[in-house]
């Protein structure tokens, strides 16, 4: 028994117990979301609602990522405190390289209408023409290493051949940010329109409303990989 | 110590992965805590329901983040394993520190032929990601076992003492691929 999930486990039959212990380790585990058709806790109200219970203990949720299919993720009031203690926080050259293939696969393909949905997942590769070439991130190995990072945190996938003009891997964003809860995938919206655009009329609306009361909280952290 | 605060270690631990505090910290509950050698430090990981390990996605038909060099990356992880798992009677953790020309000379056995240099790169490499995520502990030339191997449940124990009666010793006193 490992304490944390005793109370929600231990009424439950053997049957239902091994179907909430699969779909917890699915969902924590899996670089991909976890479907209902596999796992009857995912389909039946009440296991999925002890599921949620379970990851709330653990400073988790559950997040929808498409018609039946579930993932979890960091709860918001978890997510704020993490990033107010520096914890799990992206390093600043992993974050600008995150930031640049959100802002080429995602943010400029749906401010062009090519993009629909709010999933940050993208077919629009970031290529290595736009990443190395024309950003303003120096050091090229350091770059790499980041890439490399970013990528075995499931938060960038690399797209071979997307660019005729330059070799080397193009990105498109990872599966780990399918885990962003709906308030996380509005807050990163909003933290990119203020670090590309602070002086438009959006950001100015943005800086009233969380100053209203709304938490604020620094872009694109913690770590959502996992 | 709250749900709330333990909700939070948590959601740190994974965050960071094994987290090394102070030993007068409280275990949060549901963590396992593993006293580090002296007794100043321990590591605080979190114990899954029931144990499960992420071998069930084999089960389930589904996949974890895949690794970066998965064969040579395992392969190192089992030399270091034949090297510090020195009591196999008892738990791999902490094991024995053992050095890091021991680890990539057992590595050269069972990848013969491989040239020194592209050894230590491709062991150099493996090594930095096996520290990094807590498989090993790596300072200087001195290679230990990480907090992660006490994660390893007694059931997989039997298989993983077999592992390590098969494979090679490190050679006294040789340099890999000398």
């Amino acid at each position: 028994m490992s304490g944390l999930f005793d109370d929600l486990l231990q009424p439950l039959g053997d049957k239902q117990r091994d179907a909430l212990v699969a779909a917890w380790a699915a969902l924590e585990y899996s670089s991909e979301p976890a479907s209902e058709a596999a796992l009857p806790a995912l389909r039946d109200a009440a296991l999925r609602h002890l599921l949620d219970q379970m990851l709330r203990g653990t400073g988790r949720t559950l997040v929808r990522a498409g018609a039946y299919l579930w993932t979890s993720g960091y709860r918001d009031d978890i997510a704020a405190e993490l990033a107010a203690n520096g914890w799990g926080v992206l390093p600043p050259l992993e974050r600008a390289a995150l930031t640049l293939v959100l802002i080429h696969s995602v943010a400029i393909p749906r401010a062009e209408g090519r993009l629909a949905g709010d999933d940050w997942q993208s077919p629009h590769p970031t290529t290595p023409t736009r990443l190395r070439k024309l950003s303003q991130v120096h050091g090229q190995r350091r770059l790499s290493d980041a890439l490399q990072w970013l990528r075995a945190a499931g938060l960038v996938r690399a797209v071979r051949g997307a660019d005729p003009e330059m070799a080397g891997a193009s990105y498109v964003p990872g599966p780990a940010l399918l885990r962003l809860t709906p308030a996380a995938r509005q807050r990163l919206q909003e933290n990119l329109i203020l670090a590309v655009g602070p002086d438009t009329a959006l950001a100015t609306a943005i800086t009233v409303r969380r100053s209203l009361g709304r938490p604020r909280s620094d872009a694109i952290s913690p770590r959502s990989g996992s | 110590m709250s749900s709330a605060e333990a909700a939070l270690w948590w959601a740190r631990a994974r965050a960071e992965g094994p987290l090394r505090v102070p030993s007068a910290t409280r275990t949060p509950t549901g963590m396992l805590r593993l006293v580090e050698r002296g007794g100043e430090h321990c590591w605080l990981l979190p114990r899954p329901p029931d144990d499960v390990t992420p071998a069930v996605l084999r089960e389930l038909r589904m996949q974890a983040l895949p690794a970066e060099h998965p064969n040579e990356t395992s392969r190192v992880l089992a030399a270091a394993l034949r090297c510090c798992w020195i009591d196999t009677q008892a738990g791999p953790w902490p094991g024995q520190p053992a050095m890091v020309r021991e680890v990539l000379d057992v590595v050269d056995q069972l990848m013969p032929g491989r040239g020194a240099e592209v050894l230590h790169r491709l062991g150099t490499g493996a090594l930095r990601r096996l520290h990094a995520s807590r498989w090993l502990n790596v300072e200087a030339q001195r290679v230990c076992l990480g907090p992660r191997v006490a994660t390893w449940p007694d059931q997989d124990l039997p298989a993983l003492r077999e592992l390590c009666r098969e494979l090679p010793s490190p050679r006294p006193d040789r340099e890999p691929d000398r």
